[in-house]
């Protein structure tokens, strides 16, 4: 599935599409595997962009072709051309902003009357920003389209390999495959983060275990 | 008209539209040419896209060429004459066969189908009558023709049923009803699909035609998918009548088909009984029910015989198929109860799905187990006692019926299996010791790589709550099974000494004891003191497994710490075997002084943890054997004495025995309560109220500096006011503490803390002020380094604000780290600085909470306290504070002042204290904010000196401090306008015209009872506070606009009630407006009918005194003079606020263009086909940047 002017890799690749909203954070989901470079500006897509992301599992090497796609309609309205051949594909929306969530439906019929079957991720980003406006219970459109769904924030690389295991195992047809290292351009927050994340846990788990039966602790309140 | 050179002109400019290397120009100027094709001559559009259709084009440009079409069906139809649309459906329908014919990608079938649905939607019945035939008619003429029939049977409904924004609601009633009419010709025709084309599938794969037998095969699945989409709504009796349910239950049995089919399963299974069903939906359901059985069935005998034959689509279709059952036992229990026989199976079978060692079965089943157990034991109240059926079987009605049906299916066996598992299952697979048949055995235990099920313990809860339910159930069975494996498991210990696996397995069922014992023991039996005889025969199994633990001498600090948590596990059957209270509490000292008190070094930090737990434990024991430990409290005292003369109990240790006193204390009544405390407070008082260590440390920065050095001495002081902060909140007034005396609910002299506030408060104002002015600039200048260090955020304080949702940093974990340096006592430890952070972190909020909880206290803080005092220790250097202090300030201090100061106070606290906090945090908040919504980075004095960390986490734990404070300070606000602080004036609150005609109070009067009147009263207070208002309208935080607006509908009350013409004139220019602008933000969406509301209220009650609203309304971009009439009029037509709200929220959205985006996008637009000229969506920025309010056409006036 490579493209015209693109070198063809040796190993398994396939076609991804990401498409929902504008400004849910497509383009910068897929850079931040590039360079690891936040995007603090917003620059809609146009039309649309491909980037090749290659990952390390156990059975090889594998590549996503991420076409990133155009979710603002001004520059759009050609988008379902872009789903042909799509093998899979991630449908984006923004904790912050309900009316993104209120179109995936929309992107999810879109995407399934051209692609047959494929598999697909939900993906609710932007989780690290305060002001949710979409709480993680009132995301229930995956339960009744059996479409796997992540919380994700670009900013700060939460579970940012999630969706493209997923999808991999699905492709490849194997619950147990796993990646076996960090893709190769990761930002180098990702160890910093991931190491204060377990450091911060294991303090938690610390305190944890720990309980003053305190259940009074705002009698003021 | 030339159609086909417009023809390559489009599929040219389609092609270089979508070429991914196409210059930007180059797309852009494509793109432009192809929306004036779309919106060029229908006609036009319509011969060129048929054109494009046609197999001569690459995919691509067939595909966009659908789109062109199905554009202009749905937004340009009517253009057509009637005779030219019959002509496109015709044309159309001859593509479908077409396209069939030739084999073509499923991209182009699906779209073609899709075309034709849209054709139907907009055409409406008549055509759809005429085309059903023809329909079925095409499905004959093989399997592509019938794959597309069956594309195109799945499109429309889903068109009609779900993605239907576009259809107003007569034409989406008519076209259901119409698609409902023909369903006896639909279901049919797709049984019969299924049948047909499964059939033939399987005969040309039995003779190798694996190409015909491919396509026979898609015709399947696109079949199923079709039926898929009537599941959630054809009536379920039609789906058994033809023949829907029988054709997708056969298709379990095939493995290429069963997951399709069972989706089928699923949707139909959680259909609600709708009220007018008869039994033909019942007949429909249990056959749905047997079916699943015997699918199930088959699933749960391969698997017994040894799984090493199931794959993981094997498992995926058994977790649809237990997914159904588990829906159909929650939605339609009636088809099960039915039958005894059934009933018992379907229990069986979900037994057997939860005793599954595979994880995701067993969760599914859980679920069901947990809802049915809650379902029984909820109403009629079961008393714990006997737990038999009788209890349950004396209800009435259908719901209780079927309750007497289920209990005597949950028996004993059924009971014994899933405490057993639930049991096994508490272990976390990360801690399991393989080797350890008592650590889940063959069960796939939770995992941390288990996905979409949310945390361990969010799972873990869900069975300590099954166990607690059937605890309450079957006690004696919970009780015996639960004492049997704890003993076995100690047993193993004690055979093989220190695996830590084996710890965990004792560590894991610790929970399980705790909520065995609890439903058992603290069931509604046990206020009278009565014992029941189950109570009886549960202390009898227990007393084995009490002296199991008496027994064991362990001496390791992890194994100590367990032990230590069972044994408080066993305080809710203390309080029914009070004999064994006493040897109970000897264990726990035996185990308190099993462990070193000098600690070293770091590395037995393990035992200080456990130290502290085994003091812990007295506190809940004290908790939960209540009054049982009274006849105890002397000794421990003495021992604690004792242990502390003999330097065997450190100083923060004896603050958790001081806690445990002032427990049990209270169970003996408040005059009790009093003496201990007066007992334990003496000895603190004496010491902290000598002045030479105020004048030495607490005189200026340097006393500060010094005091930090002196480590054992500033702790104590930590732990004197932590102490006196614990008193506190024991003795506040608590629902359902009976014990203390009913009559201390007013202020009272009676509180128990009133007379010792004099003597702790001066000093504790001293040691704030001192501390807080550190912050001050010219002060941190000279600060030593290392002080200077202590002051910055910790790593712990900055990871968890850039979490997702931590808690707090807990006290104990201040208290245990100086239970460390305490230790120290050569002192030639130099404190460090993480030693010196935690202190003052500690002081600042434990003494903070000691100021707030004060307040509780009543008149005798108030009239008492030095507000002078109060003030220099605040207020002095507030301008010098960080944001996550001042938010705690305001949190801890302030809005429980404030809740609590008597309103004839409000002049001497109030004026002093709200003054300088306003003035400042308003020019802080205002300027943060426009850091961050102009330059995208909110400023804030926390993270001064903070160096490295990315910038991206700077950035989010800023604008996280920014709105924490934000929210606070909206929250003192929202308190500040509760109706309790503003007497009289809320109850005024209805529709407009009432109010006119009642004689206005004076307005001396109204300002006088109000908080906000009396912060309106005091102009330098009112100044800061209202502009806070109106710029919080602007700050894109929708929790902070929630407290904001409720403080604002106070405001405007006053307005109302008085006549106050400054007050007036801001509430309708300024508020009115910046209101207005505030529902242009997104984040305001929740609070958007609060908005509104307010606007209703402010328009409705001043439009005729003041001409600001009118002005502002006329403002809007989109409206007209004739537009506000219409709209007063209507508004003057009605009188309910509900009504008149929402014609206030009409008129904005009109009048905004729809720009509001705090009610806009309630109403999604939702276009169908992706060539519409309307933006699809109208939110592309982040929350936080601003180009999201703007020229809403206000700007003029304000």
């Amino acid at each position: 599935m490579a493209l015209p002017n693109q070198q063809t890799v040796e190993y398994p690749s396939f076609k991804l599409v990401i498409v929902g909203d504008g400004g849910t954070g497509k383009t910068t989901f897929v850079k931040r595997h590039l360079t690891g470079e936040f995007e603090k500006k917003y620059e809609p897509t146009i039309g649309v962009e491909v980037h090749p992301l290659d990952f390390f599992t156990n059975c090889g090497k594998i590549r996503f072709y991420c076409w990133d796609t155009a979710g603002q309609e001004k520059f759009g309205g050609l988008r379902d051309g872009y789903y042909i051949h799509g093998q899979c594909a991630i449908i984006m929306f923004d904790v912050t902003a309900r009316l993104t969530y209120k179109n995936v439906p929309t992107w999810h019929r879109d995407l399934c009357r051209v692609c047959e079957n494929i598999p697909i991720v939900l993906c609710g980003n932007k989780v690290d920003v305060k002001n949710r406006q979409v709480k993680a219970k009132q995301v229930t459109f995956h339960r009744k389209k059996n479409l796997q769904y992540y919380e994700i924030s670009a900013k700060s690389n939460y579970n940012f390999e999630k969706p493209f295991l997923y999808l991999a195992r699905k492709l490849a047809g194997d619950a147990n495959l796993h990646f076996v290292e960090s893709p190769a351009l990761a930002p180098p927050e990702v160890q910093i983060d991931i190491a204060a994340q377990q450091q911060h846990e294991a303090e938690l788990l610390q305190a944890a275990s720990q309980p003053l039966p305190d259940d009074d602790d705002d009698t003021f309140e | 008209m030339d159609s086909s050179g417009t023809a390559s002109d489009v599929a040219r400019a389609i092609v270089a539209a979508l070429g991914w290397n196409s210059s930007s120009d180059d797309r852009k100027s494509a793109m432009s040419y192809l929306e004036s094709v779309k919106a060029g001559d229908v006609r036009v559009l319509a011969s060129t896209s048929f054109l494009l259709v046609k197999k001569d084009w690459s995919s691509e440009v067939r595909l966009h060429a659908f789109k062109l079409l199905q554009h202009l069906v749905r937004l340009r139809w009517d253009e057509l004459s009637p005779e030219e649309r019959r002509e496109f459906a015709k044309v159309s329908i001859d593509l479908m066969n077409e396209i069939a014919n030739s084999c073509e990608e499923w991209a182009l079938k699906s779209q073609t189908a899709a075309l034709i649905a849209e054709i139907v939607r907009r055409e409406g019945l008549s055509l759809w009558q005429e085309l059903v035939p023809s329909l079925v008619s095409l499905s004959s003429s093989g399997p592509t023709h019938a794959e597309m029939v069956c594309m195109m049977l799945r499109w429309l409904p889903e068109d009609i049923t779900v993605h239907n924004e576009d259809l107003e609601g007569d034409r989406r009633r008519l076209l259901l009803r119409g698609l409902t009419e023909s369903l006896p010709d639909i279901l049919p025709l797709l049984y019969t699909l299924l049948e047909r084309h499964f059939g033939a599938a399987m005969t040309e794969a039995g003779r190798q035609q694996l190409d015909i037998a491919k396509q026979h095969a898609a015709t399947v699945t696109a079949t199923l998918n079709a039926i898929n989409a009537y599941a959630e709504w054809a009536p379920v009796p039609y789906l058994s009548k033809y023949g829907t349910i029988h054709g997708c239950g056969f298709l379990l049995s095939s493995p290429d088909f069963r997951l399709h089919a069972c989706e089928f399963f699923k949707l139909v299974s959680s259909r609600k009984r709708p009220v007018d069903a008869d039994s033909d939906f019942d007949s429909a359901m249990s056959s749905i029910l047997v079916i699943l059985m015997n699918a199930s069935t088959d699933f749960l005998n391969r698997s017994d015989s040894g799984y090493g034959i199931m794959n993981d689509s094997d498992y995926e279709f058994a977790e649809c198929i237990c997914e159904s059952l588990v829906s159909l036992g929650s939605t339609n229990l009636q088809c099960i109860t039915g039958d005894s026989e059934r009933l018992s199976l379907y229990l069986q079978k979900m037994v057997q799905y939860f005793k599954h060692y595979k994880l995701e079965l067993h969760y599914q089943s859980l679920i069901f187990w947990l809802a049915l157990m809650r379902d029984l034991l909820l109403k009629p109240k079961t008393s714990v006692g006997d737990g038999s059926v009788d209890n349950l079987t004396s209800g009435s009605g259908q719901a209780d019926n079927q309750k007497r049906k289920i209990v005597p299916f949950v028996n004993d066996e059924i009971c014994s299996i899933m405490l057993d598992i639930s049991f096994q299952r508490m272990l976390k697979k990360e801690k399991a010791n393989p080797g350890n048949e008592l650590s889940g055995g063959a069960l796939e235990l939770w995992g941390d790589d288990f996905e979409g099920k949310g945390e361990f313990g969010q799972y873990r809860s869900k069975l300590l709550e099954l166990i607690r339910l059937l605890s309450s159930f079957k006690p004696l069975i919970a009780v015996t099974k639960v004492s049997d494996r704890v003993i076995l498991i100690i047993k193993n210990l004690l055979l093989s000494p220190l695996p830590s696996g084996n710890l965990a397995i004792l560590e894991s069922m610790q929970l399980a004891v705790e909520n065995v014992l609890g439903a058992i023991f603290d069931g509604p039996n046990d206020d009278d003191g009565s014992v029941s005889d189950v109570q009886l025969a549960s202390c009898r199994v227990l007393e084995g497994l009490l002296q199991q633990l008496l027994s064991l001498k362990w001496t390791e600090p992890e194994y100590v710490e367990v032990l230590g948590h069972y044994l408080e596990a066993l305080g809710p059957f203390l309080k029914y075997y009070p004999d064994a209270v006493g040897s109970v509490i000897n264990k726990l000292f035996e185990l308190l002084t099993s462990l070193p008190i000098v600690v070293k070094d770091p590395s037995t930090s393990r035992a200080r943890h456990a130290r502290l737990q085994i003091c812990t434990s007295f506190i809940r024991l004290a908790k939960t054997a209540d009054s049982r430990l009274l006849p105890h409290m002397k000794g421990i005292a003495d021992m604690v004495a004792y242990l502390q003369k003999e330097g065997q109990l450190l100083r923060g240790e004896h603050n958790i025995f001081g806690e445990a006193f002032l427990i049990i204390a209270s169970a003996a009544g408040s005059q009790q309560q009093q003496d201990v405390m007066t007992w334990l407070l003496e000895p603190l008082s004496n010491q902290w109220t000598q002045l030479e260590w105020q004048n030495s440390y607490l005189s200026d920065p340097a006393g500060l500096v010094k005091l930090c050095a002196e480590t054992q001495f500033m702790w104590s002081l930590f732990h004197t006011v932590t102490f006196f902060e614990k008193a506190l909140k024991r003795s506040g007034i608590r629902k359902g503490n009976t014990n203390i005396n009913n009559s201390t609910a007013s202020s009272i002299p009676s509180h128990p803390l009133a007379s010792h506030l004099p003597w702790m408060l001066p000093p504790l104002l001293k040691l704030l002020r001192a501390i807080h002015s550190l912050w001050s600039p010219p002060v941190t200048q000279l600060l030593p380094g290392q002080i200077k260090a202590a002051m910055i955020m910790s790593d712990f304080e900055r990871t968890s604000l850039l979490g997702e949702s931590i808690p707090k940093l807990p006290k104990s974990a201040i208290t245990f780290a100086d239970g460390f340096h305490l230790n120290m006592k050569d002192g030639n430890a130099e404190p460090n600085e993480i030693d010196i952070r935690n202190w003052l972190k500690g002081i600042r909020e434990s003494g903070y909470n000691v100021l707030g909880l004060s307040t509780t206290v009543g008149d005798s803080f108030f009239r008492s306290t030095d507000i002078e005092a109060i003030d220099l220790a605040l207020m002095e250097n507030i301008s010098s504070m960080e944001f996550r202090h001042m938010r705690q300030l305001v949190h801890s201090i302030l809005i429980p002042l404030v809740k609590n100061c008597p309103s004839d106070l409000w002049d001497v606290w109030l004026k002093r204290l709200l003054y300088p906090l306003f003035a400042f945090s308003h020019q802080a908040l205002r300027c943060s904010w426009s850091g961050l919504l102009d330059e995208g980075r909110a400023k804030v004095p926390d993270l001064h000196g903070i160096l490295g960390g990315s910038d991206l986490k700077v950035e989010v734990v800023e604008e996280k401090l920014l709105r924490d404070l934000t929210r606070e300070i909206c929250s003192l606000l929202s308190v500040l306008g509760s109706p309790g602080l503003n007497c009289g004036l809320h109850s005024e609150l209805s529709g407009h015209g009432s109010r006119s005609d009642v004689s206005a109070p004076k307005d001396s009067d109204v300002m006088s009872s109000s908080a906000v009147g009396f912060l309106l009263k005091n102009k330098d207070i009112a100044l800061p506070v209202l502009h806070m208002c109106l710029d919080a309208f602007r700050w894109t935080d929708g929790e902070a606009t929630i407290k904001v607006a409720s403080f604002c509908v106070t405001v405007v009350l006053l307005a109302i009630s008085t006549d106050n013409v400054e007050l007036r004139q801001f509430v309708c220019k300024d508020l009115f407006s910046a209101i207005i602008q505030g529902l242009a933000l997104e984040s305001n969406a929740f609070t958007s009918a609060d908005l509104v509301g307010l606007c209703r209220e402010i328009f409705v009650n001043f439009c005729t005194k003041d001409p600001a609203p009118r002005q502002i309304l006329l403002s809007l971009p989109c409206i007209s003079h004739q537009d506000l009439l219409a709209f007063e009029e209507a508004l003057g037509k009605t009188s309910s606020p509900k009504e008149q709200k929402q014609l206030m929220k009409s008129f904005l959205l009109v009048g905004t263009g729809n720009k509001l985006k705090a009610l806009a996008i309630q109403k999604s637009v939702n276009v169908i086909t992706n060539v519409v000229a309307r933006p699809r969506s109208s939110v592309s920025v982040p929350d936080s940047r601003t180009d999201d309010g703007g020229a809403i056409g206000l700007a003029a006036i304000v």
